[in-house]
């Protein structure tokens, strides 16, 4: 039982210890302090078991301190909160916070499915695609349970996630040495900065390094530069903020973890989208580990990791340290948990060793074993020891035998860095390898705008980065003609106490090649990508089936494929690879690198657009009384249009029914504002007009209205509507609602690009006018009672548009309708649609008006055979189809679709064409989509012809049947014939109904 | 995202915009035979490396103009009016193309 | 090589330390002439190589790869396999690959994941309903399973599913014998089984030229060196056009980036394969755990496979409409391919104007499923001389002819 947090130790550390934070994991509760992650703090209690691998259920702990971590995910939060696979190195620390281990069952301490281990033979990578040959559907649910990390959340997450925009004009990416370096001068010019740096706290590296800067301990200057950018009104400070992608042009996406934890209102996490003239990355650089057997169990941890728990979370992370490196940097780790009352001791693969660090170990009496790698590490759920062999002068095995032992409860190891790099590739910058120190570093000429410094440019120095840091700054304010005065002076930097010039003394990184000295050792596991659980072994196996790129590699160890991407793991990968294969490391290079650079909430990427502000809804003026009207509405595109109105509680078909009844016995009225409206004026109207419509525009007076039909290129129907003219070069043209933007877009196009001497202008007035269908026998008599003037109603007539006015107000009445029957529409500027409206409701009641719906003018359209276009018509129908060849001019020489029509396919026999269809069964309505097949279609015999299907189907009470509207194979040459119509039933068979062809037009004004 | 340098608003993120087609797409005479019109309605030059599209300011003026984009890297070359001489494509630098 | 794959023989392998597994296929050198060339070696220009050596009587073959075997769309797809299209002709031609995979592990022993768990398109308005019922109807007539669901029964077959968003959920349509393979296993079993045959497998080898003589080709030029070639078949997706134009003609394509990502892998969540084409965006659930999340391309010519933020967060955003409870989850990567995208968007499968060399391409969003089908009716037109009644109505005549296989109408997010 964890009684006290016995690894935190006094005088070390910069977290706040006079604010205690309770929090609780897997079940026990224990305290930390403000600024702890929950890593630091588990690790102040010596606990580092902490989780399970994926595959082996191996027991593992924190390796890292920060986003590279691959083993200690944790789920923490319940019900709405839950959140699974969240790296406990970066998981701040709250009050109550409540936490729990993953992958395991039934404890963490006693994982029966450890047991896979003894499988591991036959769990090898790419095992699955050499078995499950028969019978894969039976183990597959197996698989897929033993896959995934932890459970997926099933309530709904109820905090916002919020999108920030922001423009600048240098964004420094990463807030370590080098990053600070650079601040610390874009302070002293006038441009706009951004800074971002993935901790809670700034300082990166510099968290756990020593190091001076102008006499103030190195932490110290960090955070007096980042105070003094606090409060400066042109820098933007963001803390606990990740760059995950960047752009080509720096267009950057950064996450802000501002209230991850937290049931605040604000919201949980930001997402900057960042557009900056110039952009420095130091991103920094990824410590690696080494490999040997047993190098994942609890206990084993990064080099830097570990000094960085000490130094700034006051955690000595174990008693007994073993050093494993080929490095000087890692012996600050030694001689910092010395100094922490620690026994320590380092193998050092290396011969010869002389360094800043290593000398001042060697003085300080730290053991050092020269020329010396780790064989395998004893213990399972903690590190007990560890064992060593000796290698040659080149870094090569001498046979693996043992040469030495020592009992050790924590190893840490570091196999040298690796530039950070990700953020570089992700715009396509490009990588070069360097050969002398073995990483990948950037190109220099890679961008433009884009700067790369210290460790992510491959410096390996403190003072080498922080003037790369600085360097980057003046270049880029220059660059924007925001340079500044004067040279840049030199700073005093000093590393343990000693003053250090740039390149001198401060190859902390040098290293020699030392790669997998022990590539043979068995038994037992080496591995390289550890949240995969993807060892040395996996990788000899995919080279020696012929897996030979790294992207084949990577894919069939799946290594680098885990969320972590790879940070740990990627470079010993390829570097085994290009051995194997005979070559230097950075040989085969790199896989591509991918956004994000860690993991993203996928709330933070969708912000806002949820719920009720996910998609515009777009409403009519009216839109209120149709709702006090009890209309059901239904979506066209954006908008909601009334489907059907019902008061009684009707059914759809009843409300229908009576609707329909309603308007050709009586009068109903209609919102029709939603169709699209476009002004066009200008002397090449009717030119503009002839080359957009099929049929000739020429002979159309002032006042009078005209139906036309749209083609696109190919000669399909597009579009379709009614244009009148208003005036001598001013027209007002409909399109249907969903394609209204679209047919002003392509009007737009062609007077821009094709035609642009042209005079003529375009303008949408969808939202200027509300348009209100009026259709019946008392549509007119009604007209007479609203308009001011009763007498302008004898005016109206079909195809005549006039003008008028209701209640003082302009108003436009056009003499078409979508009924066949008596009408017109009137338009009314929008701000009085309602108003209007009303009065229309109100001057009805004598007659008994019926405001009907969109599934009634359905109706009563189909009645009439009226098309509507992207129902009856789709990108496939011409016009003659549709038996429409008298809308097709023969005089014009030209409009768009012309050309399109005369395609050689699209003549002769065989096309889908436009009829009519009434069902065998009057009372039995056809369904819409269902599909047209000959009479003599035998059900037995599939696949049967398809011969066309159908469009429209309604229940019609004014005909006194049903009716229906399809496409069917060379309809208008078999009037009369009979089809089959066949469907899915309800109960999931197919079957088929009779139906005959015959005229889509069943009623006229006067009757059937 | 794509920054595009609208010829009158200036550089606007690529949300504003709507890309439409290659651009110069010249509509052929309607005496043309089925294979010319077909190659004017679905063939497409597809060119790996700087292109000339069509572009429109839909958030914003509404007008088309033509953009420099190469379309591997998705860098941006500028940008040029409906009727104005063609600048020259940039030069290609030495790249090696894709991954 | 490799040996024969089965669960014993993984036993007895691990029992000897899996030393005895040898090169799953074979490298070869470029030879100097083969009867046929097949130029592309990703999932379809592999297939058609296997069904050359295995089905064909054509002599000695070749698959010429630019870069690395299976890299291209078969690395990058969402690996979705159904279908259930509008059209006749473009039922046969799918169904005719969803046959094949049913039995496609046991024909090249290779377990190719492939999980028969639907394909699920669910209807958010009226005009989404009419389509859909039309759809399912004409599949049933064509002698496909297809199935109508009620709001209801989608929410069983989906439990995470949202049926009251912006767009309600009003029904869908459901092909059982759809759902999802691994793509990778797909080219890599194709690779082994071909390489088995006889077939020379040649990476890093990237073609540059055509040699043609009096309208024929006789030969390619490559980075590998000169090869003579009887027929020639190109399969290489998003880089057709510039193939053609070596060849000396033009295809009616659009070369577009399309996106895709996954999440972090969670527990078993969902158990079919969900799309939309009203919210433009769909996702399904890998045998490792990650949530696949595909939708539309981005829009302008490109080869970046990169592509554009604003897909990212309108996709993402039309997800978490459908899927609330995943808001909390995280992305894990995400990327791009270039697909070859037709008007109609329907693939083309023909003879080019150059005589002997064959086309295979256009497929656009939706490629993955059809490659045991594409590649096994590609071969034998080849093999014959002539396009195979099921491969006939797809040839790139078509667009001159004015005879366009539209499934763009009705598939919105063809995948």
């Amino acid at each position: 039982m964890i009684k006290r947090a016995l690894n935190r130790v006094e005088g070390w550390g910069r977290v706040d210890r006079t604010q205690e934070i309770d929090f609780s994991f897997d079940g026990q509760w224990m305290k930390g302090y403000r600024g702890d992650t929950l890593a630091s703090a588990l690790l102040s209690y010596d606990m580092h078991l902490v989780g399970r691998s994926f595959k082996y259920h191996r027991p593992r702990g924190f390796l890292g301190v920060g986003s590279e971590e691959p083993n200690g995910l944790v789920t923490w939060g319940e019900g709405k909160g839950l959140t699974p696979n969240t790296r406990g190195t970066m998981l701040e620390l709250s009050e109550g916070l409540k936490v729990r281990s993953q992958n395991y069952w039934p404890s963490l301490h006693y994982d029966v499915k450890e047991g896979l281990g003894l499988f591991s033979g036959l769990l090898t990578a790419g095992f699955y695609y050499k078995t499950f040959i028969w019978g894969w559907r039976f183990y597959e649910p197996l698989i897929r349970r033993m896959a995934g990390l932890g459970e997926g959340p099933r309530e709904v997450c109820e905090r916002d996630y919020a999108w920030r925009y922001c423009s600048c004009d240098v964004l420094v990416i990463g807030g370590g040495s080098s990053g600070t370096a650079a601040l610390s001068e874009l302070l002293r010019g006038k441009g706009r900065v951004v800074i971002l740096d993935e901790g809670h706290t700034e300082g990166g590296w510099m968290q756990g390094d020593e190091g001076e800067v102008e006499g103030m301990e190195g932490m110290d200057w960090v955070r007096s530069v980042w105070s003094e950018a606090d409060s400066c009104d042109h820098v933007r400070v963001l803390r606990r903020t990740t760059a995950v992608s960047v752009y080509p042009g720096n267009y950057v996406l950064a996450v802000e973890r501002s209230d991850e934890v937290g049931e605040g209102l604000g919201p949980r996490e930001v997402l900057w989208k960042i557009r900056a003239k110039e952009v420095i990355l130091a991103s920094g650089g990824l410590e690696q580990p080494s490999t040997f057997v047993n190098n994942d169990r609890p206990g084993v941890m990064l080099a830097g990791a570990v000094r960085r728990y000490l130094r700034h979370y006051g955690v000595r992370v174990g008693e007994r340290v073993c050093v494993v490196t080929n490095n000087d940097d890692a012996y600050q780790t030694a001689l910092v948990m010395k100094e922490a009352g620690s026994e320590v001791m380092v193998l050092d693969s290396r011969y010869d060793v002389r360094g800043l660090f290593s000398d001042r170990a060697r003085e300080e009496g730290i053991r050092i074993e020269e020329g010396s790698y780790p064989t395998r590490v004893r213990g399972r759920n903690r590190v007990r020891g560890l064992g060593w062999e000796n290698l040659g002068q080149g870094g090569e095995s001498l046979g693996g035998r043992e040469v030495g032992y020592e009992e050790v409860d924590i190893v840490a190891m570091s196999h040298g860095f690796t530039p950070c790099v990700h953020l570089n590739c992700h715009w396509g910058g490009k990588l070069k390898f360097d050969e002398e120190r073995e990483i990948f570093v950037p190109e220099e000429s890679s961008g433009e705008r884009f700067q790369v410094v210290g460790m992510a440019m491959g410096e390996e120095g403190f003072a080498g980065g922080m003037v790369s840091g600085r360097e980057a700054g003046r270049r880029a304010l220059s660059r924007l003609g925001m340079g500044l005065r004067g040279r840049m002076g030199m700073w005093k930097v000093g590393v343990g106490g000693r003053e250090v010039e740039e390149g001198e003394g401060d190859r902390r990184w040098d290293r020699e090649s030392v790669w997998f000295p022990n590539l043979w050792h068995k038994p037992g596991k080496q591995f390289v990508d550890f949240q995969n659980d993807v060892s040395v072994r996996d990788v000899l196996l995919a080279h020696a089936e012929g897996f030979e790129s790294v992207e084949h590699m990577k894919r069939y160890t799946t290594l680098g494929m885990a969320t972590d991407q790879g940070k740990t793991s990627n470079m010993h990968g390829l570097a085994l690879l290009s051995k194997l294969c005979g070559k230097g490391a950075g040989f085969l290079g790199t896989t591509t690198y991918r956004p994000p650079f860690t993991p993203l909430t996928i709330g933070t990427v969708a912000g806002m657009h949820r719920g009720d502000v996910y998609h515009a809804v777009r409403t009519t003026s009216a839109h209120s009384a149709h709702v006090e009207m009890g209309a059901v509405f239904e979506d066209v595109g954006d908008w909601k249009r009334a489907r059907y109105y019902t008061q009684t509680g009707e059914s759809m078909d009843a409300a229908v029914r009576r609707e329909s009844l309603g308007v050709r016995e009586g009068v109903g009225v209609m919102d029709a504002s939603t169709l699209g409206k476009i002004d066009i004026r200008g002397k090449d109207s009717v030119r503009l007009l002839n080359m957009l419509y099929t049929n000739d525009w020429s002979g159309l007076k002032e006042g009078g209205c005209r139906y036309g039909m749209m083609l696109d290129e190919a000669g399909m129907i597009m579009d379709d509507g009614v244009t009148a003219r208003l005036g001598v070069d001013h027209y007002h043209m409909t399109t249907t609602t969903g394609g209204a933007a679209r047919v002003l877009g392509w009007i737009e196009g062609w007077l821009q690009t094709e035609w642009p001497d042209w005079e003529v202008y375009c303008k949408s007035v969808t939202e200027v006018w509300s348009v209100y269908a009026v259709n019946g026998v008392h549509s007119l008599d009604m007209l007479r009672d609203i308009l001011d003037d009763g007498s302008l109603a004898e005016g109206v007539s079909p195809m005549r548009v006039s003008e008028g006015k209701v209640g003082g107000v302009g108003v436009r009445i056009f003499g078409v309708n979508f009924t066949g029957g008596l009408g017109y529409e009137i338009n009314i500027p929008s701000r009085y649609g309602l108003w209007l409206w009303r009065r229309i409701l109100e001057a009805g009641e004598k007659y008994g008006i019926v405001p009907y719906g969109t599934e009634t003018m359905h109706l009563l359209r189909a009645e009439v055979g009226y098309v509507i276009v992207g129902q009856d018509v789709d990108s496939t129908v011409t016009p003659y189809d549709a038996d429409h060849d008298g809308l097709v001019s023969k005089k014009k020489e030209d409009f768009l679709g012309y050309r399109g029509l005369k395609f050689g396919g699209l003549r002769g026999s065989g096309r889908l064409e436009l009829v009519g269809l009434e069902s065998e069964n009057s009372e039995e309505k056809l369904e819409e989509g269902g599909v047209i097949l000959s009479e003599a279609a035998d059900l037995s015999l599939l696949p049967l012809e398809n011969e066309g299907h159908v469009t429209s189907s309604y229940m019609s009470p004014n005909v006194g049947r049903s009716i229906a509207m399809g496409l069917v194979k060379d309809g208008k040459s078999r009037y009369g014939e009979e089809v089959l119509v066949g469907r899915v039933g309800a109960g999931g068979e197919f079957e088929t109904t009779k139906a005959k062809i015959v005229s889509r037009v069943w009623w006229r004004e006067g009757g059937l | 995202m794509l920054y595009i340098p609208c010829p009158w608003c200036g550089e606007r993120e690529e949300l504003e915009f709507h890309y439409h087609d290659e651009g110069h797409i010249v509509r052929p005479d309607v005496s043309v035979g089925d294979g010319e019109w077909s190659s004017y309605l679905y063939e497409r030059e597809n060119v790996e490396g700087w292109q000339r599209d069509l572009w429109s300011h839909d958030a914003g003026c509404r007008r088309y103009f033509y953009v420099l984009r190469h379309s591997v890297t998705d860098e941006i070359g500028g940008a040029y009016k409906v009727g104005e001489k063609l600048p020259p494509l940039p030069v290609e630098a030495e790249r090696e193309m894709g991954s | 090589m490799s040996g024969h794959f089965s669960g014993l023989r993984l036993a007895y392998e691990s029992l000897r330390g899996h030393t005895g597994w040898g090169r799953q296929w074979g490298s070869s050198e470029l030879g100097d002439e083969y009867d046929v060339v097949i130029v592309g070696g990703g999932g379809h220009g592999l297939a058609t190589a296997y069904y050359l050596a295995s089905e064909c009587d054509v002599g000695r073959i070749a698959v010429l790869e630019k870069g690395w075997l299976g890299g291209g769309n078969t690395a990058r797809n969402t690996t979705i396999v159904r279908s259930n299209y509008l059209w006749d002709k473009s039922l046969a031609l799918y169904d005719h690959a969803v046959k094949m995979w049913e039995g496609l592990s046991r024909e090249l022993n290779y377990n190719v994941m492939f999980s028969q768990r639907g394909v699920l398109h669910v209807a958010h308005d009226e005009g989404d309903i009419r389509l859909s019922r039309r759809r399912c109807n004409s599949i049933r007539a064509a002698g496909v399973d297809s199935e109508w669901l009620s709001p209801e029964e989608v929410k069983e077959l989906v439990p995470i599913i949202n049926l009251h968003g912006r767009f309600p959920i009003m029904g869908g349509v459901f092909q059982p014998r759809g759902g999802v393979a691994r793509h990778d296993a797909v080219a890599w079993g194709y690779a082994r089984a071909a390489s088995g045959l006889g077939v020379d497998i040649i990476e890093n080898c990237e073609v540059t030229g055509f040699d043609v003589k009096r309208g024929k080709v006789v030969g390619l030029e490559t980075s590998r060196g000169k090869v003579k070639a009887k027929k020639v078949g190109l399969v290489v997706a998003g880089h057709s056009s510039r193939l053609a134009e070596l060849a000396g003609f033009r295809l009616p394509l659009m070369m577009n980036t399309l996106q895709a990502l996954v999440s972090e892998p969670v527990k078993p969540m969902l158990s079919t394969v969900v799309m939309s084409n009203g919210v433009h965006g769909y996702m399904s659930q890998s045998d490792k755990g990650e949530l696949v999340i595909g939708g539309g391309t981005d829009l302008p010519v490109s080869y970046s496979r990169r592509g554009g933020e604003g897909w990212f967060s309108s996709t993402t955003a039309s997800i978490v409409e459908l899927f609330p409870c995943i808001r909390r989850m995280r992305v894990l990567r995400m990327w791009g391919g270039t697909v070859d995208v037709t008007k109609d968007r329907s693939p083309i499968l023909g003879k080019t104007p150059v005589e002997n060399l064959y086309v295979n391409c256009g497929w656009g969003t939706g490629g993955f499923k059809a490659t045991p089908g594409s590649g096994h009716l590609f071969a034998h037109s080849i093999s014959r001389g002539e396009m195979v009644e099921k491969a006939a109505p797809f040839g790139m005549e078509r667009f001159r002819e004015g005879c366009l296989v539209d499934e763009g109408a009705a598939s919105g997010v063809a995948h």
